[in-house]
């Protein structure tokens, strides 16, 4: 972790179908700072991890995203609570990994050997390699939110936050899922994990924010 | 039927231009299934269809002497079908019914208008059967070329948003979060369907043209686990279907657009029955 700011969120508000969801958050995040952000259900935890990642624009108050280098743009990785699949839907684990590449358009001959080298690696790097020619909706829970990081990693992300990684999966696979975490943070990566887990969360990350519609109290850990 | 038999149908202009509408669609339609069966728009889709009738029947009875569409009825088609896309979403904003139900409604609506402003027609000298089940040997230069000018539009999006649309199908909120402009290619994909929907319901009918829409992706999902693979897979089911259920119905004197969906069916049973078998290597 470093001094360099990765996030700065002033005066955040959000307002959903005229309910105020979030009032007035403001909060820095640190290049490769690992943040848990706990909270009552209802309380706009999901919410405003989707401002921070544009799916909802705040209704008052900026979100600014900084890159490790000043030239490059940010890139934010992003793994939902629960991402809605089709039950039939047929992509394998591969195909949801390579899908997260930075390109719009097709990728071919070389470029294209390399995308797949480098998802293949990250599945391998998050203990998911088995798994690469299986149906996506086939996998297990824990599986499925592995792939779902791979995908969030492929594109090297300066930050990748994710919502409730761990519900319904096992102790050891929370331990062994923010472990990871835990790594990506040591390598300059800044985590931001929502989860319901205080004690999972108190374990690997570096502070607490807990929101409640607001901030309600921060904590720095000795982690 | 011999081979002189076979290559003596391009000595016919109708047959020509038959092939080439069949082939032209198909490559459209083969592109756009996919996306419309992991996106899972199967029933808007068939909605769109069946509205588009309203509009060709109101493009006909204002603009059109004869039994064929012209481009402006066309054009008046495409018009009314994406003001009833815009009314469906309308309806289903505001959660006061859902969209299963919004589109159920409109388009029975804009379907009943359509044969109502048929009917209505003085000296409308077409029948009713070519809008239901397509008039594939009637098909024109026009139609030719606007199933073609569909083609090149179909594949060059495809083809400029691949990923972009990979990531659509699997997750719109994740894509969203990606920075895929996910409104943009919901409102830029609905308007291709809908131009699509019009002129290939030349070919196959307004009643049949959704399944076009449906069983290519459909097969091609049952075969492949990459959007590279089912893409393919569903192209080929299109061509395949299109090719032998013309020459079926050039062999046996029988409507072409139900014999054409009913390859296509056919081919789907197939993929369905065989698809505990190893799917094919990953192509992604």
């Amino acid at each position: 972790m470093n001094d360099k700011v990765a996030l700065d969120v002033k005066n955040l508000n959000l307002d959903l179908g005229g309910k105020c969801v979030l009032a007035n958050i403001s909060l820095s995040v640190r290049q490769g700072e690992f943040l848990g952000v706990v909270g009552p259900n209802g309380g706009g935890k999901t919410s405003f991890l989707r401002a921070l990642v544009g799916i909802l624009k705040p209704t008052k108050g900026t979100i600014s995203w900084y890159a490790t280098a000043p030239e490059e743009q940010p890139i934010v990785g992003y793994v939902p609570q629960s991402a809605y699949i089709n039950q039939s839907n047929p992509f394998s684990a591969l195909q949801i990994v390579v899908q997260g590449a930075a390109q719009s358009g097709p990728v071919f001959g070389k470029n294209r050997r390399q995308t797949i080298e480098r998802a293949k690696a990250l599945m391998k790097f998050l203990g998911i390699e088995r798994q690469i020619a299986t149906c996506y909706v086939n996998l297990s829970g824990g599986e499925q939110r592995r792939c779902l990081l791979a995908r969030a990693l492929m594109r090297s992300p300066s930050a990748v936050l994710l919502d409730e990684p761990t519900t319904g999966v096992d102790q050891y696979g929370h331990s062994r899922f923010c472990n990871i975490l835990n790594d990506l943070s040591k390598e300059g990566v800044t985590i931001i994990l929502v989860s319901h887990d205080i004690p999972v969360v108190s374990r690997f990350s570096k502070r607490i924010a807990y929101i409640n519609k607001d901030l309600s109290w921060e904590e720095y850990l000795s982690n | 039927m011999d081979w002189v038999e076979l290559y003596s149908i391009f000595d016919y202009g109708f047959l020509r231009r038959a092939v080439i509408a069949a082939i032209m669609m198909s490559l459209t339609c083969g592109l756009i299934a996919p996306v419309v069966v992991l996106r899972r728009l199967a029933f808007s889709t068939d909605g769109l269809a069946h509205s588009s009738l309203g509009g060709l029947a109101i493009g006909i009875l204002f603009v059109s002497n004869g039994a064929s569409p012209s481009l402006l009825s066309y054009l008046i088609s495409f018009l009314f079908t994406v003001s009833v896309a815009a009314g469906i979403t309308y309806l289903s904003e505001n959660n006061r019914i859902d969209s299963d139900t919004a589109i159920g409604v409109c388009y029975v609506a804009a379907f009943a208008l359509g044969v109502l402003v048929l009917s209505l027609r003085k000296g409308y000298s077409g029948h009713l059967d070519q809008f239901f089940f397509g008039s594939l040997l009637a098909v024109n230069h026009l139609e030719c070329l606007l199933l073609l000018i569909l083609g090149l539009i179909s594949f060059t999006f495809i083809f400029r948003h691949w990923l972009s649309i990979g990531k659509w199908t699997f997750n719109e909120e994740m894509a969203r979060a990606e920075g895929v402009p996910v409104k943009k290619l919901r409102y830029f994909f609905m308007f291709l369907v809908v131009a699509v929907v019009i002129v290939s319901s030349r070919v196959v009918g307004v009643l049949l043209v959704t399944s076009m829409l449906i069983l290519p992706g459909a097969v091609g999902s049952l075969i492949s686990h990459s959007m590279f693979g089912i893409t393919i897979v569903s192209v080929a089911t299109a061509l395949a279907s299109s090719l032998i259920g013309l020459s079926i119905s050039n062999s046996y004197d029988v409507p072409p657009g139900p014999v054409i969906v009913l390859s296509g069916f056919l081919i789907f049973l197939g993929a369905y029955l065989t698809q505990y078998r190893k799917k094919l290597p990953l192509l992604c």
